[in-house]
């Protein structure tokens, strides 16, 4: 794992002083701003140039017990879900030309008493754990109506690698009024098949294929809606091989899924802005139905008032019930077949979810009208509970500077 | 299964009435924005899929990329 960071954090070398070459780039349009003619020439050059860069770190503290863990069980009780995560997220936007736009997403996780989904299920080597990863979207003719777009990157965590995909295509029409976006993405996971008692299996994958539709629509001048469709369709080792779940006669046995799984996802979208009071109410609503039997409602309601021209405070509830697995079970008998899909996983059983938050964005600078480049500072907490005794304190801090 | 057929539909068939260019004032706001910013839209959707076996799938795959196994 520490070879795989140092690649990452040379990677990050490599981005940062690519960003720092556009962040240059920068400084020299503002030189010349007083020249509309070199600007023009340099937006024509294809130089690329960092318009926007904003960074994140968030904290996220997991209180509950599950099945599937065996840190601190007693008996066939379920184990411990505990940690603590500490998540830096640093996004820029780069521009290439008028019409070429990158956005680069490099998110690193620092995950401490892993008891749940880490290696120290099955051993202490290692209390901590890091992930990291780049995630990049480059959109072609950003400035037509017909756009493309490529999604690419990877994601390494121990013990798994991960490598992404894709490509989509965005149309306006009927004056710019609706988007009609679809898109297609391919991920593959590779990672090490160990097994609840340390032994290492060798090399397992899976693989994900994905396909959206989606359509969005002015309705007037102060509403939004949207609605998506997306299909997605996974094969391979979809389990957690070192998940396990209890047996009733005493010891631990391996959870283990079927090895296809196709998943629907329909969602609807609308925002809504109240001009007299400076208010946006958005909402959404989303059905998901897969081949495991899961079903799944998820609804949530955003309000964002304007406090001041440049102060917003924002909150939001959100809900979400899913009836769990078909296979899910707290325990396994000792002649339970070997072959038979079982999880004890308490993220695949059913419960409902209730989330609740808010923060306060204050825009820096003196951008009329704001934009999403406009430099700004937030900061927000949310408290996700589940009915099945899982809880997490979500506290975050944000800031976005426009160059 | 009607139903959001319904809205789709709804939602097609309202796209004859146009929002001219300059009555988009309001719209072009940051909290009108569809997708949340990708640094909020990216962490709550990743915090999101890696705790509920039914995320995902709305505009990203649902699964995969993750050692979690949803």
């Amino acid at each position: 794992m520490g070879t795989e960071l140092r690649k990452l954090a040379h990677l990050a070398v490599i981005v940062a002083v690519l960003l720092g070459a556009g962040a240059y780039a920068g400084e020299d349009s503002v030189a010349d701003a007083q020249d509309a003619g070199a600007r023009e020439a340099q937006a024509s050059s294809g130089t690329p140039h960092l318009d926007f860069m904003s960074f994140r770190f968030s904290t996220y503290l997991q209180r509950g017990r599950g099945y599937q863990s065996q840190d601190s069980i007693v008996g066939t009780g379920p184990g411990s879900e505990a940690v603590q995560i500490y998540q830096p997220i640093i996004m820029a936007r780069i521009s290439q030309g008028p019409s070429v736009r990158h956005t680069i997403l490099m998110p690193i996780d620092i995950v401490s008493a892993a008891s749940a989904d880490a290696l120290d299920a099955i051993g202490h080597a290692s209390r901590e754990n890091e992930a990291g990863g780049l995630d990049v979207t480059t959109t072609f003719n950003a400035d037509r109506p017909t756009r493309y777009n490529l999604h690419y990157g990877f994601h390494l965590e121990e013990p798994f690698k991960s490598g992404f995909i894709g490509f989509g295509v965005a149309h306006e029409f009927a004056e710019r009024n609706a988007t009609l976006s679809s898109s297609i993405e391919f991920i593959y996971d590779g990672f090490d098949d160990l097994q609840y008692f340390g032994d290492d299996n060798g090399w397992k994958q899976r693989v994900t294929s994905n396909v959206n539709i989606a359509l969005s629509q002015l309705l007037s001048p102060t509403t939004i809606m949207s609605v998506a469709y997306g299909m997605t369709t996974q094969s391979g080792t979809l389990e957690t091989t070192y998940n396990s779940l209890p047996v009733e006669t005493g010891g631990r046995m391996s959870e283990r899924f079927p090895s296809d799984r196709l998943r629907h996802a329909f969602t609807a979208r609308l925002a809504q802005m109240i001009p007299g009071t400076r208010t946006t109410l958005r909402g959404s609503y989303r059905f998901y139905a897969d081949t495991f039997g899961l079903m799944a409602h998820t609804a949530d309601v955003q309000l964002y008032q304007y406090l001041a021209h440049n102060v917003v405070l924002r909150g939001t509830y959100r809900f979400h019930h899913q009836s769990g697995v078909d296979f899910f079970r707290t325990s396994v008998s000792n002649d339970f077949g070997l072959d038979l899909p079982r999880t004890g996983d308490s993220d695949l059983a059913r419960f409902d979810a209730h989330e609740v938050g808010g923060g306060l964005r204050i825009y820096l600078g003196n951008d009329y009208p704001l934009t999403d480049t406009s430099r700004f500072i937030d900061a927000m907490y949310f408290r996700y509970a589940r009915s099945n005794g899982m809880n997490i304190d979500i506290g975050t801090i944000g800031y976005g500077q426009t160059f | 299964m009607r139903f959001f057929l319904g809205l789709t539909l709804g939602v097609l068939l309202s796209s004859c009435a146009v929002v001219p260019a300059y009555r988009r004032e309001y719209l072009a706001d940051p909290t009108m924005s569809m997708n949340d910013n990708e640094l909020d839209g990216r962490a709550m959707r990743k915090f999101h899929t890696t705790r509920e076996g039914a995320s995902g799938g709305d505009g990203l795959p649902a699964g995969g990329g993750c050692g979690c196994g949803n």
